[in-house]
């Protein structure tokens, strides 16, 4: 670590700004979102341009209709677990409540896309379509995961800054309170998620029922 | 007030040794594949006893292998501790093994020291474009004759794909690795990266995936060129998992680098510094890092669909079962021409930064540069089909984007513009970073001329995939980004490291290089329309002539990087003769830190003067200066 608490002091520098990490948290998520939506788009394109050139006719080889209802139960439980957990992180007394809530409807979100993969009648190799499925929402769920291990990390920094108290003094390399710190990146995981679960919805309508 | 700590006992060697730092990354790497190896056996029904025999074709057991290897790498860097802190509920550090008491050792291992990580930058890439320039030997030494005398064929078109890939990907963070991350907090009057973790992290996967791309020796090479097209791709040996794994975690760490540093530009700038007063470095930096969290993304999932259809058998590149070996193609150069902005705009940006230092005149044109960076930007999004112009697309697009990248000339005028309006009446010092920018405007006008015979489809359709479009690329690539990146060495590298290089080695190597490039490169356009195609090794008894012209001119263009090594070895670690604060009497903030370089860079928050660039004027009375200047006169 930079500097030890027990070490003799030699040199005062000057702390930065307040305000400038907490600008980064907001600035990042955001720029993040460009980032993950031209990920994302790469696989819109390919279901577009696939479907639209239907190379050898190979759209769709046979039956390949993934579980309606399946597809809709994700779809809304990653809505309703974004919407729970961005009201919560807008109201400090319920983030902790919400973002459980949140946590858990992800989490069975995401289990049930493989669910689904178990229950498909078709295979990778069964046409554009078919690849297209796989690869989109495979992605989509393995990203998921690693969502979930972000809102995790918020859940659990609330849960011990309650235990503690919330009020423990700032902390050699931290350059602004914990606590603003801790809303700021509750706040930019929200947003993310709830980011997330729309591409979530958006890729349900394009995959199951355009 | 925060504080630091006074120096303490380093622990004994042995100790030092113990831990997360490179040896463990290594090894956990080691483990981690063989643990890949072995599952990805597992699931394709490979016994481990047999793997000698079956290992090198299964491409699942690559590819897991590649995954588990670079993730025991990073944990054993160290990358695991902080997230596994985070998941316990601690609160968020954003310094690591900063302290100077740690030596050399923070070199390797995890060290969030923006300066620390851009000298990491700066060896790691150094290594890697060292590799890939033997591999541009190997390459002439085989077109040396027009039949095969030394390769095969599959080798030659390895080192072909080994080389383009290697440079493509290594050189895309060349610059924005070490000197971006080295100069642009001090520039803007921040101390550090937004996100340091971050930081560190994009230059040890860089590393690991250099030596992913590597072991594609060991399992037949690709074929493929460094654009990896389909279905070459699909149907290659396992090589190709390689190139792809490569290509993939340079893609993350493309994203990850450019995220933190326009995080860092947008949120982090000192009082005072405005977006019209950002040094135009900085702005090179914003337009590349607003390309790079775009674009690669793009590339990486183009890659993760070629993954797929090699191990779970998608389909998307294959034409007979619905795929198409075209959405690669598109998805590929979406990424791909951003790509070589990426490359260009930092090459720009230390042309324009360093120009005003050495004509002791303002930059000219500071808005026009930006304005002309931001458009190359912008525009290098609309123009990726004019690298499908051959493949038979439809032919009523052609003239939207034969006009786009006929366009984008414009933008790039401006910085030509710029840089003439900077030198007029300048008083120049024709120094060792000087000549550089001189030979970046040199190559740079013969590289763009050139790119537009390619944007223009009916020159581009007797041009397209010959020694014409190779040497177009080089003389913008190389000529371009590899020319600043040496003017970027010899520039900063006194400030980085505390030593001065040799100026006079530094000329010899400049003009070898300057004269050897044009040597080798020049007679490479008139092969072209010749009618000799890339990626060959055979060709025509006729082209053997000008073929061995490049091939010797290529050879001392290699000696001249001999020069430069050993000046880095003289001057660093032989001679090292302790450089001038401020030995170009440079006004940029940078300079005005003491050498060498305190960790914590400055004590205060500095505030910056209204003008950036204030050569030959008197100072504008408003602010106050950073600290006394290190040296220097108008």
């Amino acid at each position: 670590m930079e500097a030890s608490a027990s070490a003799p002091l030699a040199r005062h520098i000057e702390p930065e700004p307040p305000g400038w990490q907490l600008r980064a948290v907001w600035v990042a998520v955001r720029l993040w979102i460009g980032s993950a939506s031209f990920f994302f788009l790469s696989f819109l394109f390919a279901y577009f341009y696939l479907r639209s050139i239907d190379s050898n006719n190979s759209w769709k080889i046979g039956q390949v209709n993934p579980s309606i209802g399946l597809g809709l139960a994700i779809a809304a439980l990653l809505a309703l677990s974004a919407i729970v957990f961005r009201l919560g992180a807008m109201r400090p007394s319920d983030t902790l409540g919400a973002g459980l809530a949140a946590f858990v409807m992800a989490f069975v979100a995401i289990v049930l896309q493989f669910v689904e993969y178990t229950q498909l009648s078709f295979g990778a190799s069964q046409g554009g379509y078919a690849s297209v499925f796989f690869g989109w929402t495979a992605t989509y769920a393995v990203f998921g995961v690693g969502c979930l291990y972000w809102i995790e990390t918020q859940l659990a920094s609330l849960w011990r800054a309650r235990r503690e108290g919330l009020n423990r003094p700032v902390r050699e390399g931290v350059p602004t309170s914990d606590i603003a710190l801790m809303r700021a990146g509750i706040d930019a995981c929200s947003f993310f998620w709830a980011y997330y679960a729309t591409v979530g919805v958006i890729s349900f309508i394009i995959l199951y029922l355009v | 007030m925060s504080t630091i700590a006074v120096p303490v006992a380093r622990p004994p060697l042995w100790r030092r040794l113990v831990g997360f730092n490179l040896l463990a990354g290594i090894a956990l790497g080691i483990i981690g594949y063989v643990i890949g190896q072995w599952i990805g056996g597992r699931f394709t029904g490979v016994n481990i006893a047999y793997y000698s025999k079956t290992a090198g074709q299964n491409d699942i057991a690559i590819m897991l292998g590649y995954f588990f290897g670079v993730v025991g790498f990073l944990i054993g860097m160290g990358f695991a501790n902080y997230p596994i802190q985070r998941m316990l509920g601690y609160p968020p550090t954003l310094a690591e093994h900063e302290a100077e008491e740690e030596g050399v050792g923070r070199y390797f291992r995890l060290c969030t020291d923006h300066k620390v990580v851009a000298i990491q930058y700066l060896v790691g890439i150094g290594v890697f474009f060292f590799i890939g320039g033997l591999n541009a030997m190997l390459i002439r030494t085989e077109l040396l004759q027009p039949n095969t005398h030394v390769f095969g064929a599959n080798q030659y078109l390895t080192l072909v794909g080994m080389h383009g890939t290697m440079m493509m990907g290594m050189m895309t963070s060349g610059i924005l690795g070490p000197f971006a991350n080295w100069v642009v907090p001090p520039m803007i009057g921040a101390r550090r990266m937004a996100f340091p973790r971050i930081e560190s992290f994009t230059f040890w996967l860089l590393m690991a995936a250099g030596v992913v791309l590597i072991t594609t020796i060991f399992f037949g090479g690709f074929q493929t060129g460094w654009t990896g097209y389909q279905p070459l791709g699909d149907q290659n040996t396992a090589g190709y998992d390689a190139y792809i794994g490569f290509f993939a975690l340079v893609g993350v760490s493309m994203t990850l680098l450019g995220l933190n540093l326009a995080v860092t530009i947008i949120s982090m700038r000192a009082p005072g510094m405005t977006w019209t007063r950002l040094p135009i470095f900085v702005w090179s930096v914003l337009a590349t890092a607003a390309l790079m969290f775009l674009a690669a993304p793009m590339l990486i999932a183009a890659l993760l669909m070629g993954a797929m259809d090699r191990t779970i058998q998608t389909a998307f590149y294959v034409a007979g079962q619905g795929g198409s070996s075209y959405l690669f193609q598109n998805l590929f150069w979406v990424f791909g021409h951003p790509e070589v902005y990426i490359v260009a705009l930092p090459g720009f940006g230390i042309v324009l930064e360093l120009l005003p230092v050495f004509a002791r005149k303002p930059l000219w044109g500071y808005r026009l540069a930006v304005s002309g960076m931001l458009g190359v930007g912008l525009l290098s999004f609309f123009v990726w089909q004019h690298h499908l112009f051959v493949s038979g697309i439809n032919a009523d697009l052609r003239p939207f984007y034969m006009l786009s990248t006929e366009l984008i000339s414009l933008p790039t005028g401006f910085t030509f513009l710029c840089f003439m309006g900077t030198l007029w009446r300048g008083r120049i010092r024709f120094t060792v970073p000087m000549l550089f920018c001189l030979a970046w405007a040199f190559n740079f006008l013969f590289g763009g001329i050139s790119g537009v015979f390619l944007s223009d489809v009916p020159s581009d359709v007797t041009t397209h995939g010959s020694f014409f479009s190779m040497a177009h690329f080089h003389y913008t690539i190389m000529g371009g980004l590899v020319f600043t990146f040496f003017a970027a060495i010899y520039y900063w590298v006194p400030k980085m490291t505390g030593f001065n290089l040799s100026e006079r080695l530094g000329k010899v190597h400049f003009w070898t290089m300057f004269l050897a490039f044009n040597s080798t490169f020049a007679p490479l356009f008139a092969l072209g329309f010749m009618g000799m195609p890339r990626r060959v090794v055979t060709y025509n008894p006729s082209f053997q002539a000008l073929n061995d012209w490049a091939s010797v001119s290529a050879f001392i263009l290699g000696i001249s990087m001999l020069i430069f090594l050993y000046n880095v070895v003289w001057s660093l670690l032989i001679k090292r003769e302790p450089a001038e604060a401020n030995p170009w009497h440079s006004k940029s903030p940078e300079w005005q830190l003491a050498t060498p370089v305190p960790v914590y860079d400055f004590e205060r928050t500095p505030v910056f003067d209204p003008d950036p660039y204030p050569y030959g004027v008197e100072p504008v009375p408003v602010g106050r200066p950073v600290v006394a200047p290190a040296g220097g006169q108008a």
